[in-house]
């Protein structure tokens, strides 16, 4: 049971970290905490669905929604962030929230309120570790998950974009005299963790079989308490926050009988880290 | 045709007037100093030359097209390496990624290009060779944080250069640094120039101006009120009085 318990920490670790991930690249960036990320989130299990519905092909499902997303992430940096940038960071935020709630509400008058199932069939069957076993879907969810992590990883820590990246967070002004395209490289930014998060959305639509307008209410939440115990912009950190957030979760539950419920735990870690070590576990208290 | 030259350049802040009709012509393979009490605009006429601030009037022109209005990405690209007055690496990259963010720069253009790998043999083997040049080689691999600010400054110099500058903007790259480090300073930047580069240099320490600028421009209020040899400036008497002018009125 241990085993299965951790294996299902871990899952859910991952799909968190693909959510937190691009709220990571957007605070880095721009220094925004953008909450409407969630939304994303939604909207990608959304069209996930509705492609796989409609072609039953779940890769395709993954690549319409990665695409979408991308372009949606794209139009919020350009038409919501972009236009506020000059203003107190407060401003954006404001515009963050009232662009998730509006976006919630949207996809519950275009779906309906109800949750819809995402019955799609995997192309993994039962997987055996030792103790053990691991539903073909969960394999599903560890392999996408894997993959993408991997390539956030080059991504971040490889490429000409992801040192620009890391030059932009550093210090932007200095950055631009050095040549680097900063609005193209906050661009890539959320094109890159919107897709990741409509993936994510997919992940988790499948994974509890449920899609409905609010499922991103609760990560909303969560990838802030990940963020900001991961150290506010620090990609390794989001990685490891989000896993230790998903196995604490699930063993504690799982385990311990656990007084509170298991979306508390992600708060109760949150309002600990922020009395005890502000800048998170990765963070620089120079930061 | 200098490599750069401004006519008329202004930048007026609401009230404040920081850089007036400035005139300033950089030939190529000169080294260019400009210098002027504190508040007279030099780093302001920096900042608008490099794009940071447009100009409120005025043209600049380098290598032979106009510049203002541009982004500082694109002026950095056509060919403008610059450093800052207080230093500025990037903290917490390495010696060799500092170096690399500047020299990936040139490769942005394209949005299939930002893809590629940032750190390919050639790539490192460049940056190695511009941080063997300022004296770094050896540091490639630490975090520019754990550089003393002389070493900083070398870096911010080996950063500018792997954007292949024609022109290469210093701002006070001797303040906080002990003589020593000065004195390599000035026989780097004296190696630049005999390589080709172009420098414009704003410096407070007038013993490094003087040995090291083939002409001086001199401001004040925003305002040029002396440009020439370093022998000329010396005995400018607008000079004497705009630096030495408060305490001989209060003595």
């Amino acid at each position: 049971m241990l085993a299965q318990q951790f294996v299902s920490g871990i899952v859910i670790g991952g799909v968190y970290a693909l959510i937190a991930m691009g709220l990571t690249l957007v605070y880095g960036v721009l220094r925004i905490l953008h909450v409407a990320h969630a939304a994303v989130y939604a909207t990608g299990a959304y069209v996930g669905l509705i492609t796989f519905q409609r072609t039953d092909n779940l890769w395709l499902g993954l690549a319409a929604a990665a695409v979408f997303c991308g372009l949606f992430g794209v139009m919020i940096h350009r038409f919501v962030y972009g236009p506020l940038l000059d203003q107190p960071r407060i401003v954006p935020l404001i515009a963050s929230i009232g662009l998730f709630i509006f976006s919630q509400d949207f996809l519950r008058l275009l779906f309906g309120p109800y949750a819809m199932s995402f019955p799609a069939s995997v192309p993994f069957g039962l997987l055996e570790l030792g103790d053990a076993v691991i539903p073909g879907r969960q394999v599903f969810i560890l392999a996408v998950t894997a993959v993408l992590l991997a390539l956030t990883w080059y991504v971040v820590g490889r490429t000409r974009l992801g040192l620009a990246w890391t030059a932009v967070s550093q210090d932007a002004e200095t950055a631009v005299a050095m040549g680097v395209n900063v609005p193209r490289v906050v661009a890539f930014n959320f094109l890159f963790g919107s897709s990741i998060a409509a993936i994510a959305g997919i992940l988790v639509g499948m994974h509890y079989n449920s899609v409905y307008p609010a499922m991103g209410e609760m990560p909303a939440y969560k990838m802030l308490a990940v963020v900001v115990l991961g150290g506010l912009g620090s990609v390794p950190g989001t990685v490891v926050a989000a896993f230790l957030l998903g196995l604490v979760e699930t063993l504690l539950v799982g385990f311990a009988g656990f007084v509170l419920p298991r979306d508390a735990i992600a708060f109760v870690a949150l309002i600990a880290i922020l009395l005890l070590r502000p800048e998170g576990l990765f963070g620089r208290s120079d930061a | 045709m200098p490599l750069l030259e401004t006519r008329g350049l202004c930048k007026q802040f609401g009230g404040l007037q920081a850089v007036k009709d400035v005139n300033l012509r950089v030939e190529a393979g000169e080294i260019v100093g400009i210098i002027g009490p504190n508040g007279a605009g030099k780093s302001t006429l920096f900042n608008t030359i490099c794009g940071v601030y447009r100009p409120s009037s005025g043209e600049i022109w380098f290598a032979g097209r106009p510049i203002h209005g541009l982004r500082p990405n694109r002026i950095a690209r056509l060919g403008i390496g610059r450093t800052f007055q207080a230093s500025r690496p990037f903290q917490q990259l390495s010696l060799e990624a500092n170096v690399l963010s500047a020299y990936g720069a040139r490769f942005h253009g394209g949005w299939r290009a930002m893809w590629g790998r940032a750190f390919t043999p050639q790539h490192r083997e460049r940056a190695r060779a511009l941080l063997e040049l300022v004296g770094l080689a050896e540091h490639a691999q630490t975090e520019a944080r754990h550089l003393s600010l002389g070493l900083q400054r070398r870096l911010e110099i080996a950063r500018a250069l792997a954007l292949e500058p024609r022109l290469l903007m210093l701002d006070e790259p001797a303040a906080g640094i002990s003589h020593e480090e000065g004195q390599q300073l000035m026989a780097l930047i004296r190696k630049l120039r005999d390589k080709g580069t172009t420098v414009l240099l704003i410096e407070h320490n007038m013993q490094m101006v003087m040995n090291l600028c083939d002409r001086i421009e001199v401001l004040n209020y925003g305002v040029q009120i002396a440009a020439g040899t370093p022998g000329d400036i010396a005995r400018h008497p607008d000079v004497i009085e705009a630096y030495l002018g408060k305490e001989v009125a209060g003595a």
